[in-house]
């Protein structure tokens, strides 16, 4: 297999983008992400999007894509594992490139969310759970994120303040960043007196309805050189997939990520490194119990122990280990497809050294943690300068 | 011909009450006139997620676990109501497949006013009788609509009760029926319409109280007894005043009719009234009470039955939930803003 | 989106009867499956219509097929026989469901699509 690099990124300030369609927002982000790279033409391209259909009425992403981008007849592909699509259009990026089957690579994702209601989103992201015997019993999103939160709140004594801290945090991060959908601080008081959205969850604690289109760039590291110029090289080390059951009332333990775990567990074995080596992570803090959990089956923390490390700032910039320096999803924006190429984004830029006034000192490791659903598939990424 | 009765039976009755006080506040009315007047207290009201198949399934279930039977062995399953689900799709099919009586069942859904209940019952009886099936389910249930503001608004409200005849192991064997009916205009709903007509007070003499005690003298003459023959009677209970007058009327003693008596504190329910009344008695009775039940539907007629009440009532009673318990506790009241809601009586835009 | 008849008749006997299914080691699978992992031969059942709230959350957003009901509680419950069911809990002040609350499952209509379409039923718990 052929060592990957990152050649270029490009993002958007996301949003409710009111004059954007699906099409408008891949293209921003491709073009901006091609130009980065400084390439003209691309081999193929891996798109994530969790439902086209139910958001913008479109299907057969792949070619309106390809086509609007202008790289027909380029090979294309729209992917979908829910929330963790994008991160999926990278691992099969990242296949095909480490393969020798093509060079150039496009890989990203895109999310329209606000062409239709409040309560049509709602239906729609909960299609990402079991339709008939979660969705249909009127269990929503963050209700079985909310569910994970009572019984990790029951079993381990995680309270309110450490779901708090959380969006405090990432809030804080995504203030330093001008791509994020909502780009400023709150407080405890204000996430604690929030919309109650489903219980124990309030509105800041989740995170929002999104328009926004994420797109990296891949080719073998050892023609990086030829597109990088000064900047430093970047190489995927670790890629993990992983499944759990669908049905949240399934798993054996409902305060426990499973396929975060083992994904994680593959990625690393795969780098050769372990939790204790990664210097940062973005991941996939749909919820900021998920978040909590996350740290913990990626081994950041022990069981039950993610709640008083968010409380400590052990995952603040300043930390011991930094978590969300992009704002996360919670205050950049989670367009649900597009989410898990953002965090190859941000990783990419604190490893450059490009992240601004949120910029890590000096990080040699990042890992990204994307899931769909409540936990369904995992995704994990690492990426390392070289 | 086999001895026939009731083998099972169960009650469904929803937590959710609104006081006569809640809805009187809204229509400038006097609460007291409904109290003194009818003897109407409360009544109860489905959940937003219960109807006529909701109710009569649970009821179903309850009187299946008193006859110790499989759901499959059903042969026949009625449902009696005014306020069928669907206008075209049976309940009963809803019902037969939620106990498992599927596929070989005789299943209808029947319609008389408030008696569509007592004609399922009877209609299982005769097929039990004539040997066509080995039990049959007879259920009545409502969720009855009054008119804001009407006086049935003060008494519509919901219930179900569910009764399993067949020949082994009787609970209350069936001694006598009979059944007087004539064609009287005293309410109605037409056909696409959501609140029922009435006739204000023609619903009273002329219908009620004519059908009533008409079943109820036709069918004592036709056992040969007399009411001290009986220990209970139930009538049907559009409101707490009608049947106590019609069994003082027929000269019972108020103890004879007051535990069948529900309406005061849960409404008319319709299709489920007398049956509800039967099932709070079977509750109390003892093996050798005999019980006097007479429906009143409008439109109108009445069905009356003779049960006389068997040992194996004893052994059963407790493997289901009772009535009185479900109506006096563990109830949620409503004001009348949610009651609304609940009951669809608040115009909206479309979804 | 509506809920139409071939979709909605596959899961009658799920939804309305609790059937499930029980492999040789006991293992049980809600809704029953068209076939095992590998290979198993599993048995007919019917799940226990008793059991307990394992945890719970109160909706106050939710998609437009069940936003009259809000604030409705919805938990994951373990029914007496050990299989776990997501289950909205009806009749309840929300503010008196707690883990380990002892519930029974109910039939109830889930929901209805439109004026005009199809009434959807199914399971809901009570408290006990």
């Amino acid at each position: 297999m052929r060592e990957v690099a990152v050649i270029g990124v490009g993002i958007q300030k996301w949003g409710e983008l009111w004059n954007r369609s699906i099409r408008d927002l891949f293209v921003e982000s491709a073009s901006k992400a091609m130009t980065d790279a400084g390439v003209d033409h691309i081999d193929s391209m891996y798109i994530g999007c969790m439902s086209s259909g139910l958001f913008a009425a479109q299907e057969h992403l792949a070619s309106v894509l390809a086509d609007y981008l202008g790289v027909t007849p380029a090979a294309a592909a729209r992917v979908e594992t829910a929330c963790a699509s994008s991160s999926l259009a990278m691992r099969l990026g990242w296949m095909e490139v480490a393969s020798g089957l093509s060079d150039i690579v496009l890989i990203g994702g895109v999310e329209k969310m606000t062409d239709v209601t409040g309560e049509e989103a709602t239906f729609a992201l909960a299609s990402a759970a079991d339709t008939e015997y979660e969705g249909y019993n009127g269990v929503t999103f963050p209700g079985l994120y909310a569910m994970m939160a009572r019984a990790h709140m029951d079993r381990y004594g995680t309270t309110l303040e450490q779901l708090s801290q959380v969006a405090v945090k990432n809030h804080a991060n995504g203030a330093l960043n001008p791509d994020a959908q909502y780009p400023f601080k709150v407080t405890l008081e204000q996430v604690m007196n929030s919309t109650m959205v489903a219980e124990p969850l309030r509105l800041l604690h989740c995170s929002p309805i999104t328009d926004g289109a994420a797109v990296v760039i891949l080719c073998p590291a050892d023609r990086a050189g030829e597109f990088l110029k000064d900047r430093p090289r970047v190489v995927v080390t670790g890629s993990g997939h992983a499944t759990d059951t669908i049905a949240l009332h399934s798993r054996e333990d409902i305060t426990w990520l499973k396929a975060t775990e083992v994904a994680a567990k593959r990625a690393y074995d795969m780098a050769g490194v372990g939790p204790g080596d990664i210097d940062f992570a973005e991941v996939h803090d749909c919820f900021t119990i998920a978040e909590i959990i996350v740290t913990e089956a990626l081994g950041f923390f022990e069981r039950g122990q993610g709640g008083p490390a968010a409380e400590r700032g052990d995952t603040a910039r300043e930390g011991s280990r930094p978590v969300n320096t992009s704002g996360g999803l919670k205050s950049k924006g989670h367009p649900v497809g597009a989410t898990g190429a953002a965090q190859i984004i941000e990783v990419t830029r604190q490893l450059w050294g490009e992240a601004g006034d949120r910029q890590l000192p000096n990080p040699r490791r990042g890992l990204a943690q994307n899931m769909g659903g409540s936990g369904g598939s995992t995704l994990v990424h690492i990426l390392e300068r070289r | 011909m086999p001895e026939v009765g009731i083998v099972g039976y169960g009650a469904y009755i929803p937590r959710y009450r609104i006081k006569v006080e809640s809805i009187a506040g809204v229509w400038g009315a006097e609460a007291e006139s409904f109290k003194r007047g009818l003897l109407l207290y409360e009544k109860s009201v489905p959940a937003p997620d219960q109807d006529t198949i909701t109710m009569s399934v649970e009821a179903s279930r309850y009187a299946l676990k008193r006859a110790g039977i499989d759901g499959s062995r059903i042969g026949a399953a009625y449902v009696g109501s005014e306020s069928h689900p669907y206008a075209v799709k049976p309940s009963g099919t809803v019902l037969s497949e939620a106990i498992g009586a599927t596929p070989e069942c005789h299943t209808a859904d029947f319609e008389f006013a408030c008696k569509a209940g007592t004609e399922a019952m009877y209609i299982c009886y005769a097929q039990v009788m004539a040997g066509l099936i080995e039990y049959g389910l007879g259920v009545g249930a409502d969720t009855s609509q009054g008119a804001p503001g009407d006086a049935l608004e003060y008494s519509a409200s919901a219930g179900a009760a569910a009764f399993i005849f067949g020949t082994n192991n009787i609970l209350a064997r069936v001694e006598e029926t009979y059944t007087y009916m004539t064609d009287t205009p005293d309410f109605w709903r037409r056909e696409h319409q959501f609140y029922p007509q009435h006739a204000g007070r023609f619903t009273g003499e002329p219908a009620y109280f004519r059908h009533t005690l008409g079943a109820a003298k036709g069918i004592m003459k036709k056992a040969g007894m007399t009411v001290d023959d009986f220990d209970y009677a139930v009538f049907h209970q559009p409101n707490g005043k009608f049947p106590t007058a019609a069994g003082k009327r027929l000269g019972f003693p108020e103890e004879k009719i007051k535990t069948g008596l529900l309406t005061p504190w849960l409404g008319n329910t319709y299709s489920g009234s007398s049956p509800l009344g039967l099932t709070a008695i079977l509750d109390e009775a003892n093996p050798g009470d005999r019980i006097l039940m007479v429906s009143f539907g409008s439109g109108a007629g009445s069905d009356a039955f003779i049960f006389n009440v068997q040992e194996r009532l004893l052994e059963v009673r407790d493997l289901a939930p009772t009535t009185r318990p479900q109506l006096d506790e563990n109830k949620i009241y409503l004001d009348y803003g949610r009651y609304a809601k609940f009951r669809g009586k608040i115009l909206r835009n479309p979804k | 989106m509506k809920i139409r008849s071939p979709r909605y008749n596959r899961e009658i006997p799920q939804r309305y009867r609790l059937e499930a299914a029980k492999d040789v080691e006991g293992r049980i699978y809600f809704p029953p499956r068209v076939s095992y992992p590998g290979g198993e031969k599993a048995e007919p059942i019917r799940l226990s219509n008793r059991g307990k709230v394992i945890t719970y959350t109160v909706i106050h957003v939710a998609p437009a097929e069940y936003s009259d009901l809000t604030p409705y509680p919805v938990g994951i419950i373990e029914l007496d026989d050990g299989a776990r069911i997501t289950a909205q809990i009806a009749d309840v002040d929300p503010a008196k469901v707690h883990i380990g609350m002892r519930v029974k499952v109910e039939f109830r209509l889930l929901r209805a699509e439109g004026e005009e379409g199809l009434l959807c039923y199914g399971y809901k718990v009570v408290p006990e």
